[in-house]
């Protein structure tokens, strides 16, 4: 089939599709989802990959399964404005979702790493931010510590820097870093600042949190794409699923046990050992629950075997069970036709057909279904996703094992990375506290001035002389002089941090909530960024065409928040200093 | 009226001015500088010192006493020479001063004038009489005889009092930790004590405090012998014009804010770099991309 797909060859590939389609419903098969990477891998290696769409169309009925083919069509049909494709396309992907276990999975472990990413980001820009903001006062205070020796300021100025500096000469995870820079921030920020540190470290909680279920996960990602655990629809299987070594030990829970022993069976009908599959299925269905499918699978290896009764048995208790499967009512239709029982044909006829022609995204055609096929249920991966996202203690016990854990929490050992995260939140709270009983430094978010201050440091970040709007109004001499100084200095910093790290200028000028919710759209982008540049350039075939077009769109919308956050900052902060009348060039 | 001061003295030409009740310009040169006098009937009104000896002028003086800056008041000279009024009025009409403040310096400009005429042994004078209305921006006329009382003390005590302080450039300081008893110090005492804060220099001490330097001097001595502030004398070399050091601090400051800035700016860069390893390398792509394995 792989051979035979390529421009202009529709009809040869259509004739390899039936014959596959074939094939597949003798051997219980319901998708090939290796056959449209095959496809696109030889249109890409041979310089079509632009014309690829009508094999791939094509192939989607022997792949209905496959995610990425769905996706990648669905991508196309949008470019090239062909509305109705596109609307069917969009279903397959939500029919190929909802049922292939494998495609589920990848979607929850690619949530879960998007939200990570973001998340990393998040504590990224607001621990940055944040430290930008308070550095000025900071580097008073320090220069306090340090009175009485020569050049204090510059002094301070450079531990300030070494601060910020340090973490990063010694490749230390960002997380880390992120949670000492807030930490250090704390004492000089407005309630709202504070709301954005507290935030960014408790989603480092959940990256943490991330890395244990990622690390639970893993291992059946590692299995799933050889044809193993999960594997089974669309790939060869090795006459039996990899149970032990690939699911059933990591994820706990009934449904996950009873849906690993499903895939045993499919796994068994598909590598034609009917017994064993006959035996697992009736344990299945002896346990009790919601048996639907399994009952429809069992009579498919019934009749396989030779048992026709037994089959038509089950096929007639899957429809009571769920009347609106479809799959066991044409599976009884077709036994009835083969045993000329024509009269009970006649009476599930209707019912059968439409059934099966709603099974979205499997496309049976009439014409095609007149050798007494028989159609299989796949895997009930609802039950895969309640699993997933169920609170477990594993996600806690991994985390400190993950991946995660060395790229963002380096050097925090594992054990003590939670005890680390609320460390900081504690100490933030603790410094805000402290810092309204003691003498501290607070920079004006106006005009830069810096005064020693105790008492409620949020009513007094606007010096007396910007709240009286007297601008450079003050009396003629030294002091005069030093306030002009300290305008312009403080605007070309509040600029050049506004440009750097977008938002910063909105953090001045006080709008914390805003920021905030910039914050999280920037970081959002760029964690869509991060994931898909990541696939784009390291999983090749369907996803790493589609995920390159992600990434570029990702990187865009990223350039362009920056560019809008930077002129939204400085123009906040030029408005705070127009209304306290230190605005203009006038100095 | 006009002759020399060797054959007819400061204090006497002064005396006779005064008596007559006489309204014109007294004008007084020696020392290669001249000194112009305005009388109102008898009394003083206005004084125009040299333009050479600086200490004098208005301007300078409110500099010194830090009502205006060095670029102040050349803005304002400017402006005085294109509108043709005098600095004082100036300044009070841009509310640079009050005319509480003008008055009490124009006092002092004239005291400070006078003492300065009252030192020259030759030179000449010439009195042109004409009718004066005195400025209403200005302060009370002066009687001559009474600042001449103060003149006569300051001829016999002045070389007396500054032989105390040495003979350069000197700082003066309170001395820490003393306690005092404003009730105890005279008028000038505690108006100079008050200026002591302002500078350690003490001709602007002098000039804040709105005294002349003999009263200055006077009052300083007083403070000294009471052990309430120390003396230092500075080298030449080593005094340095305050705005000068003013202009020299901000360029520093805008120097090391630059350095800082791009100090700042560099380890952004680092961090930017640092950040893309963690979340953009190839090495973070294999922990990113394990989603990709599931489909």
């Amino acid at each position: 089939m792989v051979e035979a797909a390529g421009p202009g060859k529709g009809e040869a590939l259509d004739t390899e599709v039936l014959a596959l389609r074939r094939a597949m419903f003798d051997h219980s098969i319901l998708s090939m989802n290796a056959v449209p990477d095959l496809i696109f891998d030889r249109a890409a290696r041979e310089g079509w990959k632009g014309r690829s769409y009508e094999s791939l169309r094509a192939v989607s009925r022997v792949a209905p399964l496959s995610v990425p083919l769905w996706a990648w069509l669905a991508r196309e049909d949008a470019l090239r404005f062909r509305l109705e494709e596109f609307l069917s396309d969009v279903d397959g992907f939500s029919g190929a979702l909802r049922q292939y276990g494998p495609g589920l999975l990848g979607y929850a472990v690619w949530l879960v790493l998007f939200a990570s990413a973001s998340a990393c980001w998040f504590a990224v820009w607001a621990s940055l931010n944040l430290l930008l903001r308070a550095r000025p006062a900071l580097t008073s205070d320090v220069a306090r510590l340090l009175k009485g020796l020569p050049g204090q300021e510059i002094l301070a100025s450079g531990v300030v820097l070494a601060f910020f500096a340090v973490p990063v000469a010694f490749g230390v995870g960002i997380a880390a870093a992120a949670v000492f820079w807030i930490a250090l921030s704390a004492a000089y920020l407005r309630r709202g600042e504070l709301v954005i540190g507290g935030t960014a470290i408790v989603l480092l909680f959940g990256v943490f949190l991330c890395g244990g279920f990622l690390e639970a996960t893993r291992p059946i990602g590692g299995v799933a794409r050889h044809g193993g655990w999960l594997g089974g629809e669309g790939y060869h299987s090795r006459g039996g699923s990899d149970l032990d070594a690939a699911g059933r030990d990591l994820l706990a829970g009934p449904q996950w046990e009873r849906l690993a022993r499903s895939a045993d069976a499919r796994a068994e009908m598909q590598g034609g050992n009917l017994k064993a599959a006959d035996s697992i299925w009736t344990g299945l269905i002896e346990e009790g629950g919601n048996n639907a499918d399994a009952y429809n699978n069992r009579g498919i290896v019934r009749v396989r075997l030779g048992r026709i009764g037994e089959g038509l048995a089950d096929f007639e208790t899957a429809s009571e069970l769920k009347p609106a499967g479809g799959r066991a009512q044409w599976n009884a239709y077709q036994l009835y036709l083969q045993e000329f029982r024509l009269d009970q044909a006649a009476r599930i006829q209707p019912a059968a057909w439409a059934g099966i022609r709603a099974l979205v995204p499997f496309d049976y055609r009439a014409g095609e279904m007149s050798h007494g096929e028989l159609i299989a249920s796949p895997l009930r991966v609802g039950d895969v996703w309640m699993t997933l996202f169920t609170v477990r203690e594993e996600w806690l016990r991994d985390a400190p094992g993950s991946a995660f854990r060395d790229m963002f929490f380096r050097p925090v050992s594992g054990g003590w990375v939670p005890g680390f995260l609320a460390a900081g939140l504690a100490w933030m709270a603790l410094l805000k506290l402290v810092s309204v009983k003691v003498w501290m430094n607070s920079t004006c978010r106006s005009c830069g001035a810096r005064t020693l201050i105790v008492g409620s440091r949020e009513a007094a970040d606007v010096c007396n002389a910007c709240r009286a709007q007297v601008g450079k109004g003050v009396r003629g001499g030294e002091e005069r002089d030093r306030r002009g100084l300290s305008i312009l200095l403080h605007r070309r910093y509040v600029r050049a941090c506004s440009v750097l790290f977008p938002g910063a200028g909105a953090l001045w000028a006080g709008k914390e909530f805003r920021a905030l919710l910039y914050g999280v759209l920037l970081s959002l982008s760029a964690g869509l960024l991060t994931v898909s540049w990541s696939a784009g350039r390291l999983a090749g075939g369907l996803i790493g065409d589609m995920q390159s077009d992600v990434w570029k769109a990702a990187l865009g919308a990223v350039a362009v928040l920056w560019l809008l956050g930077a002129a939204w900052g400085w123009r906040s902060f030029e408005t705070l200093q127009f209304n306290h009348n230190v605005a203009g060039e006038r100095l | 009226m006009q002759g020399k001061i060797a054959d007819f003295g400061i204090p006497d030409i002064f005396q006779l001015v005064s008596s007559q009740g006489k309204s014109g310009s007294l004008a007084i040169s020696g020392n290669d500088r001249m000194t112009i006098f305005l009388f109102s009937g008898g009394s003083i009104v206005d004084v125009q010192p040299d333009r050479r000896e600086s200490k004098s002028l208005l301007g300078t003086m409110l500099r010194d006493a830090g009502y205006l800056t060095d670029s102040e008041l050349k803005r304002f000279l400017s402006f005085q020479g294109t509108s043709g009024k005098k600095i004082g009025e100036i300044l009070v009409e841009k509310g640079k001063i009050s005319k509480d403040v003008l008055a009490r310096y124009l006092v002092l400009q004239v005291k400070e004038c006078l003492f300065d005429v009252l030192t020259l042994r030759e030179g000449e004078y010439r009195f042109e009489g004409f009718a004066v209305r005195p400025v209403t921006w200005g302060g009370e006329p002066i009687r001559p005889d009474v600042l001449m009382m103060e003149g006569m003390q300051f001829l016999d005590e002045y070389p007396r009092l500054k032989g105390i302080f040495p003979s350069g450039d000197f700082r003066v300081m309170r001395k820490r930790g003393e306690r005092v008893d404003p009730h105890a110090f005279s008028e000038e005492e505690r108006i100079l004590w008050k200026a002591l804060d302002f500078s350690d220099d003490p001709e602007r001490v002098y000039r804040k405090a709105c005294l002349t330097v003999f009263e200055g001097v006077k009052g300083m001595a007083a403070l000294l012998q009471r052990g309430l502030i120390e003396v230092s004398a500075v080298d030449q070399g080593g005094r340095v014009d305050p705005a000068r050091l003013l202009r020299d601090e901000i360029a520093f400051r805008r120097r090391f804010d630059s350095i800082r800035l791009a100090l700042w700016g560099a380890a952004a860069v680092a961090a930017a770099v640092w950040i893309h390893g963690a979340l953009l390398s190839r090495g973070a792509f294999r922990t990113f991309s394990a989603w990709v394995d599931f489909f």
